[in-house]
């Protein structure tokens, strides 16, 4: 009997308001959970009208005026029907000078509230000029010169992005530096998105010369300029490459080919280059790859493995293609990996892993994580090089690097297809414990790994542009799993002295 | 260099602000800064030059000499004042004596004051045609002048309007000692309003010949850029008490003389309860009687000189500290909830 194939249904085929699907050629749609009801609909409101304060007390001030006119208006207008009224007493003129026998209306004593009330609208036109209409005018040329004033600033120009500053709208130029307290997510915001690929230690060698904020920061402290020095003639040398700040020649230009373990090494830049999720964007026209990538550290060690020689550079539903460097004929050779399966990273397991099937055959599970999950599941056997690399890592996080430890296990025909079994079980599965069932089929695989090595990545210089103690704003920032060895976000980096658990 | 990078550098388009004093609003400027000296000084120099202008001008004011004698509730014993005063038949003379106090020197100016005379009502400042009053072939625009435009028959009347209806029709005989002072009614309005507002071919017509005369009637001989008197009333007040020119007397009035002032009390004021005075007075460079400017600069000085003493006691003596005095800025003050 031929069973139908099932495919499981996740929070990962779902796709939210304004998302877009890209790569895929057509989908089975199933519409679940619209309508006024959801959190999306309830939380959109009208957007609030931006109005200053100086043009809310403009219409205070107004609203006093027009009410003041109104008053002295209605005050004339009583007294002014009251002494036309007396201007005539049983027939003979009072104030004979104004001829109030023969009057029109407006200043007639016999129907002296008719007069009250037009004299009432002649006050008010007469006294017009107590609103000061124009002031609105006035502010808003103000307001316009004061918007091209703030698009010449040169303070406010961003040299990396080639950005002035632009004044869409004059209405809320003077409520610049009303802003007292920053809240932020901490992820990707107070580091600008940015690491940088700056140093690994494979099969116990450490590799990568680049020198960290926090490095150069303690440095001076301690007086030593030659460290100093040696940055910055290294940083001049050669031209940034967005993500890698690595400096080594033993292993760039393909020069790790004749390193003692360069199978190691091959077989680490080789799991940096199939271990993650990015999507490659070739550029037509001059052909370079660039990386969208879940978090910016993946990215970076794309970028990594491509400036070490093997270019990722196609990604399938089934699988994921490579240049690779081919240590034996010193050539570039296209590689492809069958993607059997992906097991995501997440803050419990706070490791990710996938199942690959090379062009020979051979079934190979690649692992990335914390160390602190990773060394527990090494195998036991393999004792090398273990204390070397947890040494590179804690002077790494002293550093103020982000690490992460790199194994790989080779898998067997039997194992993969009992894993394989009850892997698609748990995922098909809708019951309440379908998590547990993924882990613990997914815990079954990730033992008896193989040590490869360590990455450390460093954080863009986002904080050296807040300059928080100038400016008096406060910034909160919410940690989240991924904070392995990250200093606390409020303090400069020459205070960091973060030690791994 | 690099190539490539200079190459890069040359492609990317640039565009950051150009640098200039005044995109950057770095001009230099004035910025003045308010030290207790200067302000001192400020109020010190204010009090030095007002009160000796407020002092000169309290002077010369007390130097006028200014006789006011009210005469409309004198002039009529009768109890029915308007029809007294409306009836044409009746001796409107009246008499009245005054005692020069001091010594007048000439030029004395008579004037006449009405009070609760509202020559700045709308309909009455509006009643009159400056066209008319101006050009010969505007005769007929008397429609801003009702009811006092036209005659019963269509005529216009010149000049229209109820100013000109309800002049002031007062005359004023006056004596020094028994002897006959003559009054000069030449040269009584302004310049300006004989020469430009009012023609010198126009002459009076239809004036004064209604049922209702208001005032005085004019001679239809004499232009009206020569009516001095109309034109002296057609300047309206702005206020209800009001003083108008009447003539001048060119001789000096000695100490202790006797006055002797025949009135013609023509004037309806009794109607709405007005009042009438015959002023005379000298003049001097301030004007008339008035010690409203001398009291305003001595009020303000003396309050500045006030304040600039204030201050030097209150900053020397008082609470003296130095300008600038960091410890006043709010991170160095001691707080409970902040102790250094």
């Amino acid at each position: 009997i031929e069973i139908e194939e099932q495919y499981p249904l996740s929070p990962q085929q779902i796709l939210l308001r304004d998302s877009k699907l890209r790569n895929t050629e057509y989908v089975y749609g199933v519409v679940i959970f619209t309508g006024h009801d959801t959190k999306v609909m309830q939380n959109a409101m009208k957007a609030p009208s931006k109005r200053s304060k100086i043009e809310r007390k403009m219409d205070r001030i107004i609203y006093l005026l027009l009410s003041a006119l109104v008053l002295i208006s209605v005050i004339g207008s009583v007294f002014f029907g009251i002494t036309t009224r007396d201007d005539l007493q049983d027939g003979r003129p009072k104030r004979w000078y104004l001829r109030p026998d023969d009057s029109t209306i407006y200043f007639k004593p016999t129907k002296a509230a008719i007069s009250a009330i037009l004299h009432f609208f002649t006050a008010m036109m007469l006294y017009g000029n107590f609103i000061p209409i124009s002031l609105y005018i006035s502010i808003e040329i103000v307001k316009l010169l004061q918007a091209l004033f703030i698009n010449q600033d040169i303070h406010m120009y961003h040299e990396e992005t080639d950005t002035p500053a632009h004044a869409r709208t004059s209405n809320l130029n003077e409520e610049l530096g009303q802003v007292d307290t920053i809240l932020t997510d901490k992820t990707g915001t107070l580091t600008c998105n940015s690491m940088e690929f700056i140093k690994c230690s494979i099969a116990g060698t450490a590799y990568g010369r680049g020198i960290t904020e926090v490095e150069r920061a303690m440095a001076k402290r301690k007086g030593s300029p030659l460290i100093a020095d040696m940055a910055s003639n290294t940083q001049g040398s050669q031209a940034a490459i967005k993500g890698f700040n690595f400096t080594d020649e033993r292993v760039m230009n393909g020069n790790w080919v004749s390193q003692p373990h360069s199978g190691v090494i091959q077989m680490f830049l080789r799991l940096l280059a199939v271990c993650h999720t990015c999507i490659p964007e070739v550029d037509e026209e001059s052909g370079t790859i660039s990386y969208e990538a879940e978090s910016p550290d993946e990215a970076a060690f794309v970028v990594a493995a491509r400036e070490l020689g093997f270019t990722f550079y196609q990604r399938t539903q089934t699988g994921v293609f490579l240049h690779e460097l081919d240590p034996s004929s010193g050539k570039q050779v296209d590689r492809s990996y069958k993607l059997l399966h992906v097991l995501e990273f997440n803050s419990a397991r706070k490791r990710m892993s996938v199942i690959v099937r090379n062009e020979e055959g051979k079934i190979f599970l690649f692992s990335k994580g914390a160390d602190s999950v990773m060394f527990e599941r090494l195998s036991s056997s393999d004792c090398a090089y273990r204390e070397v690399t947890q040494d590179h890592i804690n002077e790494y996080a002293d550093a103020g690097l982000r690490t992460l430890v790199l194994a790989y296990r080779q898998l067997d025909e039997a194992e993969y297809a009992n894993f394989d079994r009850k892997f698609t079980a748990a995922k098909n599965s809708v019951s309440a414990d379908r998590d547990e069932m993924i882990e613990e089929a997914a815990d079954l695989l990730e033992r008896k790994l193989i040590l490869l090595g360590a990455t450390a990545v460093e954080f863009g210089h986002a904080l050296r542009q807040f300059s928080v103690r100038s400016t008096g704003v406060g910034v909160s920032a919410r940690r989240d799993a991924r904070d392995l060895h990250l200093p606390p976000p409020s303090q400069s980096h020459s205070h960091s002295q973060t030690t791994s658990t | 260099m690099d190539p490539l990078e200079s190459e890069g550098g040359s492609q990317k388009s640039n565009n950051k602000p150009k640098y200039s004093k005044f995109t950057q609003q770095e001009l230099p400027a004035c910025k003045p800064l308010l030290t207790p000296g200067i302000v001192v000084a400020t109020f010190l120099l204010i009090g030095i030059i007002f009160v000796p202008i407020g002092l000169a001008s309290l002077s010369a004011s007390q130097e006028i000499v200014e006789l006011v004698d009210r005469y409309d509730t004198n002039c009529v014993s009768t109890l029915d004042k308007v029809g007294f005063i409306q009836n044409t038949d009746t001796d409107k003379t009246c008499t009245r004596t005054l005692t020069v106090p001091k010594h007048m020197k000439s030029p004395i100016q008579i004037y006449y004051q009405i009070g609760d005379f509202y020559q700045n009502h709308r309909r009455y400042v509006k009643s009159r045609s400056d066209k008319q009053l101006r050009y010969k072939n505007a005769v007929h625009l008397t429609k801003d002048c009702d009811p006092e435009g036209n005659t019963v028959d269509g005529a216009p009347i010149i000049p229209c309007g109820l100013i000109a209806w309800s002049l002031f029709n007062d005359t004023y005989t006056i004596s020094v000692n028994k002897k006959a002072i003559e009054v000069n009614k030449k040269d009584i309005a302004w310049k300006s309003d004989k020469t430009d507002k009012f023609g010198s071919d126009i002459y009076p017509s239809n004036f004064q010949k209604g049922s209702l005369i208001g005032g005085a009637k004019l001679n239809e001989s004499i232009p009206l850029s020569e009516q001095e008197d109309l034109i002296v009333w057609m300047r309206t007040a702005a206020l209800p008490t009001f003083r108008k020119l009447y003539g001048r007397i060119e001789t000096d009035i000695m100490a202790n003389d006797q006055l002797t002032v025949v009135i013609q009390n023509n004037y309806n004021t009794y109607s709405f309860g007005g009042s009438k005075a015959l002023v005379l007075s000298t003049t001097s460079w301030i004007g008339g009687k008035n010690n409203f400017i001398g009291v305003a600069y001595l009020t303000i000085g003396g309050l500045c000189i006030f304040l600039a003493v204030g201050f030097v006691v209150l900053l020397y003596m008082v609470k003296p500290r130095t300008l600038g005095d960091p410890s006043y800025l709010s991170w160095n003050r001691d707080t409970p909830d902040r102790p250094n």
